[in-house]
């Protein structure tokens, strides 16, 4: 289940990110959740969120695509919490 | 095999230490019938060599530090199938410096054994050699690029259609530049010239071992930049393809003055014509390009890098 929330990431971080996608997923969840990437569970995606958009901001520019990033990953957030 | 970092400054280091060797030949070289050729005096050929042998020591600077972080990046990820890919690639640009630097040392040496029984052996080596690391860089980049391909499953690239479209036009092409090599009076040594010669095999030989691996290579390096543009403009990832898409220019414009330089080496004795101006201007614009190219490549390595970094 979480493994599949792991990869929901990845899908949506390729639009952005491309063939970097899940070494990048994989090194936040690791960095700033202290986590396996297959561990990590819908209440981390705020904090995994706030660490994405940081770190996004410093290889680009372009504000309005790192927010776009943050609000799908919003949504999917929201979609987990409904799930529950 | 992963470099690390001391490594990587030592190549810079033997670049210099190159770049010196080169620099010292290139300004000692005796004064050939060549250069005689463009009536120059002993200051004005010091002059013309200097404003070559100082932009030279920049591009080759330049061309190992876009290799080497072009390296370092696609080490970085070498367990990923990109990485795998981009890795092989980076071999083929650093064999591309390798031939950069061989084919102009190669250059400053020859006039030290013009008179020499072994001048014959040595233009064949230089010729041989040359060609080969370049050869190796090409088979490298392609075979980077079709790894590439697979990723975006690019099978469609390929159409027959496609194929034959590329490949009419670079028969006659090739049937051309077959023509105009074989032009060069150079080879069938005749006339008074006494400058070095820049084939001395048989025609026949030179067929084999010069014509047709350059053919084949150019044709490997256009179909490369074919790959690298539809793989930049296909693969996912906004902010990706905009950091990939500066190191895609930086390789196009290696490969395409690789192959500018080859043409412009391989025909030197077919145009030898040239006036002085315009042989310093081609060598010029190809030095220009070529350091815009590494340059380039060096830029995106880093903007990639920057993403792999990032935790």
């Amino acid at each position: 289940m979480n493994g599949e929330l792991f990869n929901r990431i990845v899908i949506i971080t390729e639009e952005y990110l491309g063939p970097a996608s899940h070494r990048f997923v994989t090194r936040q969840i690791d960095a700033h959740l202290n986590k396996n990437p297959n561990e990590i569970a819908p209440d981390d995606i705020p904090t995994f969120i706030e660490w994405a958009k940081l770190t996004l901001a410093l290889v680009t520019e372009d504000k309005q695509v790192v927010d776009d990033y943050a609000s799908k990953l919003t949504q999917l957030a929201t979609n987990e919490a409904g799930k529950r | 095999m992963k470099a690390t970092a001391p490594t990587y400054k030592n190549i810079y280091i033997i670049g210099i230490v190159l770049w010196f060797i080169y620099a010292a030949l290139s300004l000692m070289a005796p004064l050939s019938p060549g250069s005689a050729r463009f009536h120059l005096d002993t200051v004005e050929l010091q002059v013309i060599r200097l404003t070559i042998l100082i932009p030279m020591l920049g591009i080759w600077l330049l061309a190992l530090y876009g290799a080497i972080r072009f390296k370092r990046y696609a080490n970085s990820i070498q367990e990923s199938s990109d990485g795998k890919a981009l890795g092989c690639i980076a071999n083929g640009v650093s064999w591309f410096v390798v031939y950069l630097i061989f084919l102009t040392m190669a250059g400053a040496i020859l006039p030290y054994f013009h008179q020499s029984e072994y001048i014959n052996w040595l233009i064949s080596s230089r010729n041989i050699l040359v060609m080969l690391a370049a050869l190796t860089g090409f088979i490298y980049i392609f075979r980077g690029t079709l790894m590439l391909g697979h990723l975006i499953k690019a099978k469609t690239l390929w159409t027959t259609k496609r194929v034959i479209l590329l490949l009419i036009p670079y028969c006659l092409f090739a049937i051309a530049f077959t023509y105009a090599f074989f032009l060069n009076p150079d080879l069938y040594h005749v006339g008074e010239s006494l400058a070095i010669p820049t084939y001395v095999l048989p025609p026949p030989v030179l067929l084999v071992v010069i014509v047709i691996p350059y053919l084949v290579m150019w044709l490997l390096g256009i179909l490369s930049i074919l790959n690298l543009r539809n793989y930049a403009q296909t693969i996912s990832g906004i902010i990706y393809r905009k950091a990939l898409s500066r190191l895609v220019r930086g390789m196009v414009g290696v490969v395409s003055m690789t192959i500018a330089l080859q043409l412009f080496n391989v025909l030197m004795g077919t145009i030898s014509k040239f006036t002085l101006g315009s042989f310093l201007l081609i060598i010029y614009l190809l030095i220009l390009l070529i350091a815009f190219s590494y340059g380039s490549i060096a830029s995106g390595a880093r903007r990639l890098s920057k993403i792999e970094a990032t935790s």
